[in-house]
């Protein structure tokens, strides 16, 4: 076997400069720049930041082009560099309520304070492809076909408002939606019931059962894919979670830590983030009266179809401590926890890839010795196999 | 001008835009000879979110952040700023030392100021670009409040 593996050594370099060159793509084209991955391309790269679980918009652009656009390998890439850095510490829990969205909706409540504002979505765009927008450009358009925004058609219209952020808790911020239910004891309470240092995924092996803040670490590395397809299938009558998107936001938040050097929380810079609160229907028990319950997406940059699909999966999971049954994938933890992660996942799927050789020949031996053993033949009743 | 909370210092210094960030410290004036307590090095930062935005605290993922911490005429500056940015963070600890020296600190106030503002501006324009995207659905709920 070792003589193959040393046959293969010129084959895998040469594989590799193949790999590169295929990268590189046609020569005569400029090579795409990191700043142009990172403006024209930036769901891309928050998906990677999200799903790396890493936040920095640069090495997440590297990644995606050292991927050739293969999301999944660059999510890879970058938690492989993450591995490679010091840790400083925690942060302090970011307030996204202190927010200044970018984007804010909500599907329960048409006008609630701070209104809904759309932002820069695909929601009510027609989905019809084409380069329409390119070619009718207009000078000082940027080459989107659409007149740039200038802030200057103002708010439409709510007198009282001031028109000047005034710090992350000024009226450039809006108070968020489940609020006025939490006060009419509508949908239950959201509280801070610890522990005060959260269960980390990075430095404790996944262990079920998981309690919400260590469910909540693994959905928001989670593949989106993954997670769409839980949510959906829970939506679909797999599970019981159908809920109703009470705020969704995107937006900056700044960070804040503690340095031990320091002993005071300080802003250390701002990330954008993306999260959804859902309230979904529950019919009581466990002495508590018919409300709504709540579900929770949070997500490292613009990823909203990803936050949405984990506070589907994050009530999901909460069945156990509401009493429910269990009726789908969605709402089993071990499952879902176990699977979510598409850098494990494709890990352990990929590896079937690679020379398998001896585990075969063992394979193959034992199926001949089985069909060669005397006593009843297996395939005897099997009259439909192909010659 | 009177001395400005660290920690307010240390804001404005993390959000400032680089460029403005340099070119503002070179115009307090001759930066006097530093030393390293720490020099630049780049970690992570684990960022924490709460269940439901306020509720438990768990890990959202890391961000990458840069540190470095000076001495400047008995004065100490730490600095901690997000992304890979070594020179960044070393006008930011340079900063945030001399803060601390009665003979800059009203330098370094008015460029925390100055900073501020220009954060200030960056975010209005960004919220009155983001404000022309707000449905009016409250013209609906007024006009059937009407009837």
């Amino acid at each position: 076997m070792y003589v193959a593996v040393k046959g293969g050594q010129k084959a895998i370099e040469a594989a590799h400069r193949l790999l590169a060159e295929t990268r590189r793509g046609d020569t005569a084209l400029p090579e795409l720049g990191l700043a142009q991955i990172r403006s024209q391309l930036g769901l891309a790269v928050d998906r990677v930041q999200a799903e790396g679980s890493l936040y920095d918009p640069e090495l997440a652009a590297l990644a995606v082009r050292q991927a050739r656009g293969d999301l999944v390998e660059a999510i890879f890439l970058l938690r492989a560099a993450r591995a490679s850095l010091e840790r400083f510490g925690y942060s302090e829990p970011i307030r996204t309520l202190g927010m200044r969205p970018r984007r804010r909706i909500s599907g329960t409540f048409k006008d609630l304070p701070g209104g809904q504002i759309l932002g820069p979505t695909f929601d009510y765009t027609h989905r019809l492809l084409g380069a329409a927008p390119a070619t009718s450009a207009q000078p000082g358009d940027g080459g989107t076909g659409v007149p740039p925004l200038d802030g200057t058609a103002g708010e439409n219209g709510h007198p009282g408002e001031a028109a000047r952020p005034q710090g992350q808790d000024g009226p450039a911020t809006v108070p968020g939606a489940a609020t006025f239910l939490e006060r009419q004891g509508l949908i239950e309470a959201e509280e801070d019931l610890g522990p005060e240092t959260p269960f980390d995924l990075t430095r404790t092996p996944l262990e079920i059962p998981l309690d919400r803040p260590g469910r909540l670490q693994a959905l928001a590395r989670a593949d989106e894919g993954f997670l769409l397809a839980l949510a959906y299938s829970s939506q679909r009558g797999y599970g019981s979670v159908h809920p109703f998107v009470a705020d969704l936001r995107l937006g900056p938040v700044e960070v804040e830590f503690s340095a031990p050097e320091l002993g005071f929380p300080v802003t250390v810079g701002q990330i954008e983030v993306t999260e959804c609160q859902t309230a979904c229907q529950f019919k009581g028990g466990g002495g508590r009266p018919p409300m709504f319950t709540r579900g929770y997406g949070l997500t490292m940059g613009h990823n909203e179809r990803k936050a949405l699909s984990m506070a589907i999966v994050d009530r999901a999971l909460r069945s156990r401590e509401l009493g429910e049954a269990i009726k789908g994938p969605a709402q089993d933890e071990e499952f879902v926890l176990y699977h979510g992660d598409n850098v494990e996942a494709s890990g352990f799927v990929s590896h079937i890839k690679l020379p398998h050789y001896v585990d075969f020949q063992a394979e193959l031996a034992m199926l001949r010795h089985m069909r060669s053993a005397p006593g009843p033949d297996p395939g005897a009743a099997d009259t439909g196999e192909a010659k | 001008m009177r001395p400005l909370d660290q920690a307010r210092v240390m804001r404005a210094l993390a959000l400032a835009d680089r460029e403005s960030l340099f070119s503002r410290l070179e115009a307090v004036g001759r930066i006097p000879d530093f030393e390293y307590l720490r020099e630049p090095q780049k970690g992570l930062i684990m960022v924490r979110g709460r269940a439901g935005g306020v509720g438990s605290p768990f890990n959202l993922g890391e961000a990458l952040a840069s540190r470095c911490s000076v001495s400047v005429n008995g004065h100490r500056g730490h600095a901690y700023v997000l992304g890979d940015d070594p020179a960044k963070a070393l006008a930011a600890a340079i900063a945030s030392a001399l803060a601390q020296d009665p003979a800059y600190a009203g330098g370094i106030a008015e460029m925390v100021l100055a900073l501020e503002g220009e954060l200030d501006q960056e975010r209005d324009r960004e919220r009155r670009k983001t404000m022309e995207t707000k449905v009016d659905f409250f013209t609906l709920a007024r006009g059937e409040d009407e009837d």
